[in-house]
């Protein structure tokens, strides 16, 4: 299912802490849990994902460091501190919150059995 | 397209988006996990089967907008923060650099810091005989008083009877403190405290210069991060004479170091 | 497998590195001994170390003719004047507070002489509050017989007059400096030779000659016109 891109835009931090939650990545392998686990459904701009990896890391809600890859060279893994925990608590439950409200308003069975 | 010219769109797209950090480690830094990511997906991409130039294009247009994401990560590394950091590592380089020469000419000139010291415990401060002179009594009085910064306490005392002039010499020690380890020597207390005891006989320190002994004599005989200790001889001392007190008053200050004596043999 | 974590960030290393530079410093002022910066801080440090003052800071001058880095400062107290001597070694900047000295006034026009060192030039400070404009004469004058061989006893007159029309206004006092080596037409030995003028009574071969200085200061208004001038011997102490 085509899903509206907008939607996508404002929890991509959301995504990538979750991921992250779950044990060091580096930033390929981000973008291929994220297509993978949603079914090619959460398609970002690959090159979007490192601004927000960087400024997550300046506000300590993750760290990176290098380790050596196969191809021998230098890749760069991020892990999640306590901090990024917190925020993704947060954003987890903001978005819950939100969808709640939004499955409150939207009208009829038909449309939550997938017609399409 | 051939192969070179298909990576070379791929480093093109990351020196594109890199060129926006301004920092150069930082630049650098950026631009080689870019360039390993684009690395790792046109691999994935070609092995999935994509002929080698479509899996470049492919990934050159799934990292976006180069100058969007550019501006983006230009953002998340403010070329300011780096270069106060160089200039933080270069400062203390400097200040270090700057310290070489200093220390290497107070060395030549002798004017690095003499360490601290303490000449041995003088025998004429501690509780016994010293040479001709009996010991009447020993002594750690508690006066204390302060001025400028400094804070005055005698902390030992020993009267004698000296056989051979038959006069009283008093002994005492005295710390002095400051609690800003450049404040220096108290010279006052060296040179211009005068004494009184309670008989009403001064102890006048005579100005240098004038031929008479002055009756009251002292040194600095030892120096701490904080404090010096300073020994102090009073000769004459009125027999019977109950307290002794140290002043100072001039200029607008007072310090009086009043101690009770004991040993009086009147 | 290679796995570095830096353990600072390189926000918290700028922090540090700044936080560092002031204790660096202060660690090597301390291993200095703590020099003063200038000779005002020397004269404030030695006043609290004497208990007195804080006079009030008329002028800071250099000492010496030969050396960089001596340097005086002067300040005036409840009737008295402070002189304060700090010297920088090697390094130039930074001064040794050595001592200060204390000259009671006598409140009117007067000369004071502070102790000097060695072969520099003297710096005296004379009382003139109302002058625009300052004069310094110094006389010496050496009376006295002489044998220089034996031959017999000869008398000898010998007089000196060095004037000064520079001086440095400092709050009410000026300040001259008097050269000390002049070259002085020597009746002795019926020449000309160079000769300090220590204000010291001097041992001539042969015998003391007492030796006296004199000093005459002229004061003068913004127009020129002569107010005042006042005389008085000077001595070494």
């Amino acid at each position: 299912m085509k899903v509206d891109r907008s939607l996508l835009s404002g929890s991509t931090t959301l995504l990538v802490l979750s991921l992250l939650a779950e044990g060091e990545k580096y930033g390929y392998q981000l973008i291929a849990e994220l297509a993978a686990r949603s079914d090619d459904t959460f398609c970002l701009k690959e090159g979007t994902l490192y601004p927000i990896l960087h400024t997550l890391e300046q506000d300590r809600r993750v760290v990176s460091y290098e380790r050596e890859a196969e191809n021998g060279r230098m890749r760069r893994y991020y892990r999640i501190t306590p901090r990024g925990k917190e925020l993704l608590t947060e954003k987890a439950a903001e978005w819950r919150f939100f969808a709640s409200k939004v499955d409150a308003i939207i009208p009829g069975r038909a449309i939550r059995e997938g017609a399409v | 397209m051939s192969l070179s010219a298909n990576l070379s769109a791929m480093s093109r797209w990351c020196e594109q988006a890199a060129s926006w950090v301004r920092y150069p480690p930082d630049r650098r830094r950026v631009r080689e996990e870019l360039w390993n990511h684009m690395d790792d997906a046109e691999c994935a991409r070609e092995a999935s089967g994509m002929p080698r130039a479509e899996a470049v294009a492919e990934t050159v247009r799934a990292m976006g907008d180069a100058d969007e994401v550019g501006r983006a990560l230009a953002k998340a590394h403010p070329a300011w923060k780096g270069w106060l950091w160089e200039v933080s590592r270069a400062l203390l380089v400097c200040v270090f650099i700057l310290a070489v020469p200093l220390l290497v000419n107070a060395v030549r000139d002798g004017s690095l810091h003499d360490g601290f010291y303490a000449y041995p415990v003088d025998a004429r401060f501690a509780e016994e005989d010293y040479g001709t002179e009996t010991l009447l009594a020993f002594w750690e009085p508690a006066a204390k008083a302060s001025s400028d910064g400094y804070t005055f306490s005698v902390t030992r005392a020993a009267r004698r009877y000296d056989t051979a002039s038959g006069e009283e010499v008093l002994y005492f020690t005295v710390r002095a403190s400051h609690p800003l380890p450049w404040a220096g020597e108290p010279m006052a207390a060296v040179r211009a405290f005068s004494g009184l005891d309670s008989a009403g006989k001064d102890y006048p320190r005579l100005p240098g210069g004038t031929g008479e002994p002055s009756r009251v004599r002292s040194r600095v005989s030892s120096r701490r991060p904080f404090s010096w200790q300073l020994e102090y001889e009073v000769r004459e001392l009125t027999p019977g004479a109950e307290w002794f007190e140290l002043y100072y008053r001039e200029d607008g200050r007072s310090v009086a170091l009043r101690f009770p004596l004991k040993g009086a043999t009147a | 497998m290679k796995k570095r974590v830096p353990r600072l960030s390189r926000a918290a290393k700028t922090v540090l590195n700044f936080a560092l530079i002031p204790v660096v410093l202060f660690v090597l002022w301390a291993l200095l001994d703590y020099p003063a910066f200038s000779p005002a801080l020397a004269h404030r440090r030695l006043e609290r170390q004497n208990l007195c003052g804080p006079s009030e800071l008329l002028c800071t001058y250099p000492v010496s003719d030969h050396f960089d880095g001596f340097y005086s400062a002067a300040g005036v107290r409840d009737g008295e004047l402070y002189v304060s001597f700090c010297f920088a070694g090697l390094n130039r900047f930074l001064l040794n507070p050595v001592d200060l000295l204390r000259y009671p006034l006598s409140g009117t026009e007067e000369i004071v002489l502070p102790s000097q060192y060695g072969f520099e030039s003297y710096t005296l400070f004379a009382a003139c509050p109302d002058a625009a404009r300052a004069e310094l004469s110094v006389s010496l004058v050496i009376d006295g017989t002489y044998d220089p061989d034996g031959s017999g006893l000869r008398d000898c007159h010998l007089e000196l007059l060095y004037t000064s029309t520079e001086a440095e206004r400092c709050g009410g006092f000026f300040r001259f400096r008097v050269p000390k080596r002049y070259t002085i037409f020597n009746a002795f030995d019926d020449d000309y030779s160079d000769t300090d003028a220590n204000l010291e009574i001097r041992a001539w071969s042969g015998g003391l000659i007492p030796a006296r200085f004199e000093a005459t200061v002229r004061g003068f208004d913004e127009t020129g016109a002569l107010l005042y001038t006042f005389s008085q011997p000077l001595s070494a102490d």
